[in-house]
């Protein structure tokens, strides 16, 4: 039986183990797919763009390893292999698309290859990394309690950044209890970064 | 100054560097700040972090699928629930 407490470390939410997702996903639990859906949509969706995806194009490529996902679950031999296996797939995939799009331009064939292998090795390395790095940062994030996670992402995901008094109504706090709520937060927040090598 | 030693300045704290990097002083608090990291690295430190995570937050919205490719996503799992590979023994 899986526990499923909220603000839990075993809670199946983003914040949970990719082994204890897998599982669960195994044992057929909607829940744990959402929650992989949460942890890993931004990191699958991101490489296509950031390798020039259109949304529509990264849209395609997201569900296509989704698809695959789906299929390929019960074969995955090492749960916490999850991350690497995303990563690469949709790589492969996005390279893939990017490769046809050019095909079906007017640029010659053999640049194509040449910029598709160039993607693949030099520049698609150092976005890789970015990706991977980005990813550590959201996890760091999606591990914080619940109502940390939230307070974080107001403070540092709005734009233009929202004043106090809004993140505290948003978090049904009285405006001047945030400074002693967000200090413990930022500090947990900071040690989390720290154990991820930030 | 009177015993020739430079008194350290006291740090900011985490709640001043985290408004400096969500750009929310004003600009007299904002030089303050600015001058005040020029020489001291813990609060820099303080200030780096927190503004990579102000970056970070703000770049990452563009990374989030359409809400109908997440439905499309989520809705694949009742269609293909997979199952765990059962070997026998």
């Amino acid at each position: 039986m899986i526990p499923t407490a909220p603000g839990s470390s075993d809670a199946l939410d983003e914040g949970a183990a990719d082994a204890i997702l897998v599982r669960a996903c195994l044992d057929g639990n909607a829940e744990a797919w959402a929650a992989v859906m949460g942890k890993y949509k931004r990191l699958i969706y991101s490489i296509p763009i950031k390798f020039g995806a259109q949304p529509d194009d990264a849209a395609e490529i997201f569900q296509s390893v989704c698809a695959d996902l789906v299929a390929e679950l019960p074969k995955l031999r090492r749960h916490e292999a999850l991350k690497p296996w995303l990563m690469r797939v949709t790589r492969h995939k996005t390279l893939h698309w990017k490769t046809q799009v050019r095909r079906e331009s007017l640029w010659a064939q053999a640049a194509d290859a040449s910029d598709a292998l160039a993607m693949a090795d030099g520049a698609g390395a150092k976005l890789l990394e970015d990706v991977q790095r980005e990813q550590a940062l959201r996890e760091a994030i999606a591990s914080l309690p619940p109502r940390c996670r939230e307070m974080v992402r107001l403070l540092f995901y709005e734009q233009p950044p929202l004043p106090y008094n809004e993140v505290a109504r948003r978090l049904g706090l009285a405006t001047g209890s945030i400074g002693f709520i967000r200090g413990r937060c930022l500090k947990k927040l900071r040690a989390r970064l720290k154990t991820a090598g930030f | 100054m009177a015993n020739g030693a430079e008194q350290p300045l006291p740090h900011f704290d985490v709640a001043t560097c985290a408004d400096f990097a969500r750009d929310l002083l004003g600009a007299k608090d904002r030089a303050d700040v600015e001058g005040h990291l020029t020489t001291c690295p813990e609060c820099a430190a303080t200030a780096r972090w927190l503004s990579a995570v102000r970056a970070f937050g703000v770049a990452d919205q563009q990374y989030e699928p359409s809400a109908e490719a997440l439905e499309h996503a989520r809705g694949l799992f009742a269609i293909e629930r997979p199952r765990a590979i059962v070997t026998s023994s």
